[in-house]
């Protein structure tokens, strides 16, 4: 794929060798950390069982793919809700369900995990705006991972 | 391990002054600390000196205390993650020292203009000690040992630290009491000047070591819960408006001390 005209770094072409390690892993397989379904934000709802007060990942779609170890990194103990801030439709209703998390749900907490990809900050201020908007107040923390999975920084807001 | 390892630093400082200097340049100021009882070899546990210079710190301590380069010793820290701001009740902790910090650097002024002997004059040094005593300390100081500390092993040295120092606090300020009623002007200005000091570096080694080490241990779980913890007693343990009545009583005493507002020791 060619870089789009825009020069847009989300869609910017890059081929990388597998970090060091990679080759090496351990033969078995992890066992899945996802404890509920659906996952993705337009079908889970905040009156959901997983949802009452639960430490909840709200994930950019990409992150899952880049992290090497997601499910033990990241989504262990946690519920799940994945979007995409750059393609999905119908993203005033991600506002509204995020603010259904804090107020209806109580959750503990909300961590929301982005790519390092300017266009992935859209989804860390959904959450924001819904934590502003919301009459009850949990711990939001951001995690932006790089496009080689690592954990580039983790801010609590 | 050599047993400086496991001397408390204020043993280790008094012995060893270098150590004390070399701990300074990696932002580590426990050779001041009034108590001074955590052992060297907690001083990883506690701070979180970056991954990279490690080893180079702990080979120049070895050399300090005269027993060439040391190992870090094993396990001592986990390795830190990616850079992490304090979570929000953390925040909300370091957000009431900023209130008291401006307390503290009012006490200059309180004692330069310190007057026993009228009514106006013993309710503003009494108005401070109701400050400490309902802020400072059951506001404030109650939040730190009734929940966060209970989160921890509570006989851990740096935690002891921090409960004798509270406990020295409300020493000073019974004392500052008692000198207003008997009109004492040497006990009020010596034991607020000595409150005024213990509270600046304890506050500093909360800001600094204590919270942040806290935090790092954690996890989102209890960060979560904690939050709520502390929105609930401010809530239902308090009447509304408390802080707030605080905040304007220092606005008040800047006001008339012409001091910035806002101002911090």
């Amino acid at each position: 794929m060619s870089n789009l005209p825009c020069g847009c770094p989300g869609s910017r072409a890059q081929q990388f060798e597998p970090a060091a390690g990679a080759a090496d892993e351990a033969p078995g397989a992890r066992a899945s950390q996802l404890r509920q379904w659906p996952v993705q934000l337009h079908l889970v709802s905040p009156a959901a069982p997983y949802f009452k007060g639960a430490d909840v990942l709200l994930s950019a779609d990409c992150v899952a793919y880049a992290a090497g170890d997601f499910h033990k990194d990241f989504l262990q103990g946690k519920s799940l809700a994945i979007a995409c801030p750059k393609l999905d439709q119908g993203q005033d209703i991600y506002v509204e369900k995020i603010k259904g998390l804090f107020e209806d749900a109580e959750i503990n907490t909300l961590t929301v995990a982005i790519m390092e990809v300017p266009c992935c900050m859209g989804l860390l201020n959904m959450a924001r705006a819904a934590l502003d908007a919301s009459k009850r107040k949990a711990p939001l923390k951001a995690v932006t991972v790089s496009v080689r999975g690592g954990v580039l920084a983790e801010e609590w807001f | 391990m050599p047993d400086i390892m496991n001397q408390a630093m204020s043993a280790v400082v008094k012995q060893r002054p270098e150590v004390g200097r070399v701990l300074r340049e990696y932002g580590i100021a426990c050779a001041g600390c009034s108590v001074g009882s955590c052992a060297l070899k907690d001083i990883l546990l506690y701070h979180d000196v970056p991954e990279e210079r490690k080893a180079e710190m702990w080979a120049r301590i070895g050399e300090a205390a005269g027993q060439g380069p040391l190992a870090p010793p094993e396990g001592a820290a986990p390795p830190s993650r990616a850079p992490r701001g304090a979570s929000p009740p953390v925040k909300k902790l370091v957000a009431e020292h900023t209130l008291i910090k401006r307390l503290l650097a009012l006490i200059p002024h309180i004692l330069a203009d310190l007057d026993l002997d009228t009514e106006p004059g013993r309710a503003r040094v009494l108005g401070a000690v109701d400050f400490i005593r309902n802020y400072a300390d059951k506001f404030h100081h109650a939040k730190e040992e009734d929940i966060l500390f209970k989160y921890f092993d509570e006989t851990q040295d740096i935690i002891q630290v921090m409960c004798e120092d509270h406990t020295a606090a409300r020493a000073h300020v019974k004392a500052v009491e008692q000198g207003v009623h008997e009109r004492d002007y040497a006990a009020v200005a010596q034991r607020l000047e000595a409150y005024r000091e213990l509270l600046s570096g304890h506050i500093a080694k909360e800001d600094d070591v204590l919270y942040p080490w806290m935090d790092r241990q954690l996890g989102d779980r209890r960060i979560g819960e904690l939050h709520s913890r502390f929105q609930r007693v401010d809530a239902g343990e308090f009447p509304a408006g408390h802080a707030q009545k605080y905040e304007q009583f220092i606005e008040r005493l800047e006001h008339e001390f012409g001091c910035g507002k806002g101002e911090t020791l």
